[in-house]
């Protein structure tokens, strides 16, 4: 029922007339606390980015929840990467030593191998994945949302008793 | 801007304060256990933690520590705890605390649930963990007292039904491996077809016949072919060379490898040994027999403590760390240290006070428990001492340094006059009998630099009077005088020492009691044990005999059909050789004979 739920929001989401920078928005914050341990420091940050910035927040949950699983699968690669970033380049020691004692950012758990390789991971893809869901986002509008809905599938979802259910229920709710 | 958003993060910031004064005392008891646990072996407890927020004062009712070696008792456990963690250093994850002053503990206070940690390593890593493997396995080696259970003869017959002869099976695998390679040789030898080629050759320089052969081109031709017979013959003569050479190297390893069964089966003979637990019973071995696994139990919990120590000061020291294989998700910390900031963790001074079960008082102090030292430029320093009356005094002194690059520690633990009423001298079952009356004293002093040990521990019980074994008729002739011995000891001074590096350490364990149980036992089952190890012994050569006769055969039958091969290729080769010589010769002297007739008739036509 959750992953009939999601993928249905996931679809409203991109149908809905959210503006694609804000889709975009919310699909990399989500796939920045997805990618990332979630009890971090700069979590909180992105967190409360989410809240207060006006971002699409059903794709920054179905974001998070994509990327989690990423994480798990890269999480041996995250924690090489990291490791690798934190102590075999001798020309960056200096500066995690200082961060290491600057007060709050100690708190970071920067030093923490997987921590660092994600993070470093997630901002490097944050430009790229914010440009290709905003393109991503406009090119289903345009040219795969009028076939998706021809889809048998989806009209089988559609008059399913479970969907019908599903909507009465989250119309209750409104 | 989501107007809305911002009001509910600021609902969440509220829930959240409230949710952290509500459970941080949890959260952080918690924490502290959990972290505490592992470092000791077993379950570390606290009661009613609270933290202030306020002024970041700590303070809790009572904590725990399992003793690990009896988890139903505590280590100790302590009266109300106090302290103030410094706030700027939290704010970078830094846990300094100038002064902890830790009121009532009680030492081996009884658990009312099992301090056992569900997981707990036993074994230590690094140099510590190999050197109390090589400890116990040392002492715990000839040292077997299975012959105390023994009535009249020591049970040869249960043992030999336990006997596990692995040198059999390793035996067969040579044979195998032995007799595949003898195959392979035979076959190389036998291919090769050299008795049919040097026959051939033979009918070749029977062929030439002298007879027939009536000009000096038909003897150079008989030559020719006579050097093609040579040719032959040498290639013939290298290939038996090569392989009789290949073959020698090759015997040259299956004779080491034959040469191993004598240690397959000296390694047997020790392992049934061992499985008997027939001890030497001599005044050497009688320390180790009676007191050996006592001590060496007490060593290893220090050097487990050590051992612990020097595992945290390598986590926090700052180096080049290993690359670990943490679990999914959890990644490995990786620790920055510079001796310009704070340690990551500083209790600058523990004061102690309190009592030992027996009412002993207790007080002193812990000084600098740091992450890591060389920030602070200290070592960690301990010095706790009590006394009940003149006569009870104990005083623990110990000093753990990871200043420099090779880490040391010291420490000397002496406690004098202590009650032996209702204990055991050891564990041994030579000395069954709980102790009446009777007061010890026991002096330890360890020093460990690197990974070079120097220990010695003093143990000497004076006063002694031992609770009489009620006895039986059942009972054997050698607990008959096991018990006859106990009751003419009233005092034991034992002596222990430990020297060197984990693999080559020196065990030392001598008591005053020594000689006369080794004297005493001697008398009664030295012959028996003798008698127990030669039939032994004998069973075990009687069961390998018969692989051994078979490797040997196979090996002394294979050589020899090889060498004799050999041999005979090598005669019927020289044969052919000496053949086509004597052929050559004849062909020469032909040509020589008719070139001289020659030479003759030139010279009567000249003449003329």
């Amino acid at each position: 029922m959750f992953g009939l739920k999601l993928i249905a929001k996931l679809f409203k989401v991109l149908r809905s007339g959210e503006s694609p920078g804000k889709i975009a928005g919310g699909f990399i914050l989500g796939m920045l606390i997805g990618l990332t341990p979630i009890w971090s420091l700069h979590n909180l940050v992105v967190l409360i980015l989410l809240i207060i910035i006006n971002v699409n927040l059903g794709m920054a949950i179905f974001s998070f929840l994509l990327f989690s699983g990423f994480a798990y699968v890269f999480d041996p690669m995250f924690h090489s990467l990291g490791f690798w970033i934190l102590v075999d380049i001798p020309a960056l020691k200096g500066l995690w030593m200082s961060m290491y004692n600057t007060p709050v950012i100690a708190l970071s758990k920067f030093n923490n191998t997987v921590v660092m390789g994600s993070l470093v991971v997630s901002l490097i893809l944050l430009l790229p994945a914010f440009f290709a869901a905003k393109w991503f986002v406009v090119f289903y509008r345009e040219h795969i949302d009028a076939k998706m809905q021809k889809l048998k599938i989806v009209q089988v979802i559609k008059g399913s008793k479970i969907y019908n259910l599903y909507e009465k229920i989250r119309n209750i709710g409104v | 801007m989501r107007w809305k958003g911002i009001i509910f993060l600021v609902i969440l910031v509220v829930v959240f304060f409230i949710a952290t004064l509500i459970f941080t005392d949890k959260w952080l008891e918690k924490s502290i256990e959990n972290t505490l646990s592992p470092m000791v072996g077993a379950k570390v407890e606290i009661d009613n933690l609270d933290l202030s927020l306020t002024d970041l004062h700590i303070k809790w009712d009572r904590i725990q520590v399992t003793n690990p070696r009896n988890t139903m008792t505590n280590l100790f456990e302590t009266g109300t705890t106090e302290f103030d963690m410094e706030f700027i250093p939290l704010l970078s994850g830094k846990y300094i605390i100038e002064n902890i002053r830790i009121t009532d503990i009680r030492t081996n206070t009884p658990r009312e649930t099992d301090g056992r940690l569900e997981r707990t390593e036993d074994t230590k890593p690094g140099f510590i963990g190999q050197t109390m493997i090589n400890l116990k396995e040392q002492v715990e080696r000839n040292v077997g007292t299975e012959f105390l259970k023994a009535k009249q003869k020591v049970n040869v017959d249960s043992i030999l039904k336990l006997l596990d002869i692995q040198s059999i099976g390793q035996i067969q695998t040579l044979y195998t491996e032995l007799e595949g390679k003898y195959t392979g040789y035979q076959k190389i030898l036998t291919e090769q077809k050299i008795l049919e080629d040097a026959k051939k050759v033979e009918a070749q320089i029977k062929s030439l016949d002298l007879n027939k052969m009536k000009t000096v081109a038909d003897y150079q031709r008989g030559l020719t072919t006579l050097n093609g017979v040579y040719t032959t013959i040498d290639s013939l003569e290298n290939f038996v060379g090569k392989t009789a050479k290949e073959i020698t190297t090759d015997a040259k390893s299956i004779t080491s490898n034959v040469g191993q069964v004598d240690d397959w089966i000296k390694a047997d003979y020790e392992r049934a040994m061992a499985k008997a637990k027939l001890p030497q019973l001599n005044a050497e071995n009688m320390g180790r027999l009676l007191f050996g696994v006592m001590l060496i139990n007490r060593f290893n919990q220090y050097l487990g403590y050590v051992a612990t120590a020097r595992a945290y000061s390598d986590k926090f020291s700052g180096g080049t760390p290993e690359k670990e294989s943490p679990p999914r998700l959890k990644g490995q910390d990786i620790r920055f240290s510079s001796i310009q900031d704070r340690p990551k963790f500083w209790i600058k001074q523990v004061e102690i006070s309190g009592q030992t079960e027996d009412g002993i008082g207790l007080g002193g102090n812990v000084k600098d428990i740091v992450s890591n030292q060389k920030v602070i430029g200290k070592p960690t320093l301990f010095d706790i001492h009590g006394g009940k009356t003149e006569k009870i005094n104990v005083a623990l002194e110990g000093r753990l340094d990871y200043l420099t690059e090779i880490p040391a520690e010291s420490f000397q633990l002496n406690y004098a006059g202590f009650s032996m009423a209702n204990t055991l001298l050891s564990n041994s079952r030579l000395l069954p009998n709980t102790i009446k009356t009777g007061s010890g004293g026991i002096l330890t002093k360890v020093s460990i630099g690197g990974e070079n040990i120097d220990g010695s521990i003093k143990f000497s019980a004076k006063n002694l009077i031992f609770a009489q074994d009620p006895g039986n008729e059942s009972r054997t002739k050698i607990e008959q005088i096991i018990q006859s011995i106990i009751s003419g000891i009233s005092m034991v001074e034992v002596t222990a020492s430990i020297q060197g590096r984990p693999d080559k350490l020196a065990i030392k364990i001598q008591s005053n009691i020594d000689r006369i149980f080794a004297e005493r036992l001697q008398e009664v089952v030295g012959q028996e044990i003798q008698a127990a190890k030669a039939r032994i012994k004998s069973e075990i050569d009687k069961r390998i005999d018969e692989q051994r006769n078979r490797l040997n055969t196979l090996v002394a039958e294979k050589e020899a059909y090889i060498q004799q091969q050999i041999q005979k290729y090598d005669q019927a080769l020289k044969d052919v050789n000496g053949l086509a010589d004597a052929k050559k010769e004849e062909i020469e002297k032909a040509i020589a004979k008719q070139t001289g007739g020659l030479e003759k008739k030139v010279k009567d036509i000249i003449k003329f």
